[in-house]
């Protein structure tokens, strides 16, 4: 199953060619796993994801600029979900082009102790089912 | 949690790789005598935060990984202090056409500006 996010596109991420810029396509693509896993999770009654997941890696490939009057959405899902990290990935349409392919590395993190940790229950009880 | 966003590394790359397309024969898309190229992908490994603080300063060091026909790999690093990188970053840059709307071959001195980084 896939999680589909509107996307507003604000003014200031256009650069001087007048398309989205290449490095706010990240924020974009933040703004889908935040309203995913912290607004979502927070409507199934926990937080703990806006209180320890770090990012390791991000991949991005660009296949075709957005212009800042196309429509912008993002669909995600779960690649892969293990003990102590999952894997998101993303597709970014702009209107009915598919503009950009993404791939994040995210990993639970322990902000107090400052050390990974694992997925509780709950958590991977809320990931499994956008696990394609 | 002040840290320095994720998402945000991305920017301080780019502007590394502006200011090294700046002085390239390659020039800044868009700019004057410009000969056109895309960034066709990014991927960033993120090894340690970066804690703000008044006057931080970063240091991206870029270099050429890889040069092909028509594209080349930049490989760039983000340090925040004098201890290794905070973050690391592989971007493919393709010379690009842009009346054509297609990949185009490296000129001669643009390869040998890129090859000798």
């Amino acid at each position: 199953m896939r999680f589909v996010y509107q996307c507003p596109v604000r003014w200031s991420d256009m650069d001087v060619y007048g398309h989205v810029n290449n490095a706010r396509f990240l924020t974009l693509y933040e703004e889908a796993r935040v309203a995913l896993m912290f607004i979502g999770a927070r409507e199934h009654g926990f937080t703990s994801f806006e209180r320890g997941v770090v990012i390791s890696r991000h991949e991005v490939d660009y296949l075709r600029p957005v212009d800042y009057t196309d429509p912008v959405r993002i669909e995600l899902w779960l690649e892969e979900i293990r003990a102590s990290r999952f894997v998101i990935r993303y597709e970014l349409w702009g209107g009915d082009r598919l503009a950009s392919r993404a791939r994040s590395v995210c990993v639970p993190f322990d902000l107090a102790n400052q050390r990974p940790r694992r997925l509780s229950g709950p958590e991977r009880d809320f990931l499994a089912p956008w696990q394609a | 949690m002040g840290h320095v966003n994720h998402a945000r590394y991305l920017s301080y790359f780019e502007d590394a790789r502006m200011a090294l397309l700046d002085r390239s024969p390659t020039r800044i898309p868009g700019g004057s005598g410009h000969r056109g190229c895309i960034v066709a992908r990014v991927a960033v490994d993120y090894l340690a935060q970066v804690t703000f603080r008044p006057g931080l300063m970063l240091r991206v060091d870029s270099a050429v990984a890889r040069i092909g026909t028509s594209s080349w790999t930049l490989r760039q690093e983000l340090y925040a202090d004098a201890s290794g990188p905070v973050a690391c970053c592989a971007c493919v840059m393709v010379a690009y056409d842009y009346a054509a709307q297609k990949p185009r071959p490296l000129d001669g001195d643009e390869r040998a500006y890129w090859s000798a980084l």
